[in-house]
């Protein structure tokens, strides 16, 4: 999971930025900031805001190779001079090591899981708050579970992925 | 906006519009302004800028590093330092020499890029300047480049062209190195460990520990 962090100001990742986005929108903002359990149950009756969250987590999740830094060959400015097929070896070698090192189908699987146990918890205090019950019971469980899917999305990348150590020469090579 | 300068900076020309020096500066100004300010006077004093009220001033202080931690500017009457309406250069202008004009005595690119800023400044209507366009030049993209290729397995050898377009940046970071960070040749190009620490000391790389797998 090591690697490193690319933060170049002119070269923006899409899918970091959507990360952090979901993350400080919907999550921070959208539910943990309510502290009040009256102002958080009103924000939960807003069913269009939990499918929101819910689109936006799963559109993150299943695009996380925007987070490889095999994106970077297309976007920096000095590889438009480079043949497409060294281009595409080069991104080869760098999709490779994201796979192998960052692991991102680990990380969707992660951050999936924790968003149904969200939605879960939304689904159950949504049917006691329709029932008329008390509701309040779940609003622990659906800021635990908010936390813990905020936490997932806040320590995604805030840029394209690098391996911290060359790929191997000759995993590079073309066989 | 009203662009007027104070002390040495009427080296700038027509660039600017001079402030009498000396108690006699004591004058209404046009508002929204921005008052460039070089802290040293022609004859090697110090001089001193007192502002008083005009919510609508900015100043750029020109000069080396050493403004800090005194930057030596009086706002309302208080010592004041950095944030606000007062604002140094982090790449610094090291000096204004009397007999030569600033645009012939310093580099291509901090004359691009004080012109660009205060075409920009002149041509606001409102406040508070683009400072940002005052932001030392970037990491050019070319050294990710050349890291990356070194990442990548050596497969592609970086060509002298990707520095093209640059040339700003190139000569920003090739000088001696500014601050905490080493100076980065071309032919250093190659050297996989210099480009890295390199990228990390002008923060271009973080490092990255954990992945999206929250503890």
């Amino acid at each position: 999971m090591c690697g490193d962090v690319v933060a170049l100001p002119q070269v923006r990742c899409e899918s970091a930025h959507e990360a952090v986005s979901t993350w400080h929108d919907d999550i921070k903002n959208g539910l943990l900031w309510w502290s009040d359990d009256e102002r958080l149950t009103r924000r939960l009756r807003d069913a269009s805001a939990m499918d929101h969250l819910e689109t936006r987590v799963r559109r993150v999740s299943a695009t996380l190779n925007g987070l490889s830094g095999a994106m970077l060959v297309r976007l920096l400015r000095p590889f438009r001079t480079v043949p497409e097929r060294d281009r595409e070896r080069l991104a080869a070698a760098l999709n490779r090591a994201f796979e192998e090192d960052f692991r991102p189908e680990d990380v969707s699987r992660d951050l999936v899981g924790r968003l149904e146990v969200l939605v879960q918890e939304v689904r159950a205090h949504a049917e006691e708050d329709r029932a008329g019950r008390s509701a309040h019971v779940y609003l622990k469980g659906i800021r635990i579970a908010a936390s813990a899917l905020g936490q997932a999305l806040a320590n995604l990348p805030r840029g394209f992925w690098l391996p911290r150590t060359p790929v191997q020469e000759n995993e590079a090579v073309d066989s | 906006m009203k662009v007027y300068g104070f002390g040495v900076v009427s080296k700038f020309g027509e660039l600017v519009t001079p402030l009498p020096a000396g108690n006699s500066a004591t004058m209404v100004l046009e508002e929204p302004c921005l008052i460039m300010w070089h802290g040293k006077a022609v004859e090697g004093e110090d001089v001193g800028l007192i502002l008083r009220g005009g919510e609508l001033r900015w100043v750029l202080c020109l000069g080396s590093g050493e403004m800090e931690p005194e930057p030596r500017a009086l706002v309302d009457g208080k010592l004041h330092r950095f944030p606000g309406r007062l604002v140094g250069l982090t790449w610094g202008l090291t000096d204004l020499p009397s007999g030569q004009a600033w645009d012939r005595f310093h580099p291509p690119w901090q004359v691009e890029q004080i012109r660009e800023f205060l075409a920009a400044t002149e041509a606001s209507l409102t406040g508070p300047p683009a400072w940002a366009l005052l932001d030392p030049p970037r990491v050019p993209e070319y050294v990710l480049a050349c890291y990356i290729c070194r990442l990548g397995g050596l497969m592609i050898e970086p060509e002298w062209n990707w520095r093209e377009r640059f040339e700003g940046e190139v000569e920003y970071w090739s000088a001696k190195g500014k601050g905490d960070v080493s100076a980065l040749s071309w032919e250093e190009r190659s050297d996989i460990e210099k480009l890295r620490r390199f990228l990390s000391q002008t923060q271009t790389l973080v490092k990255h520990a954990t992945g999206g797998m929250a503890p």
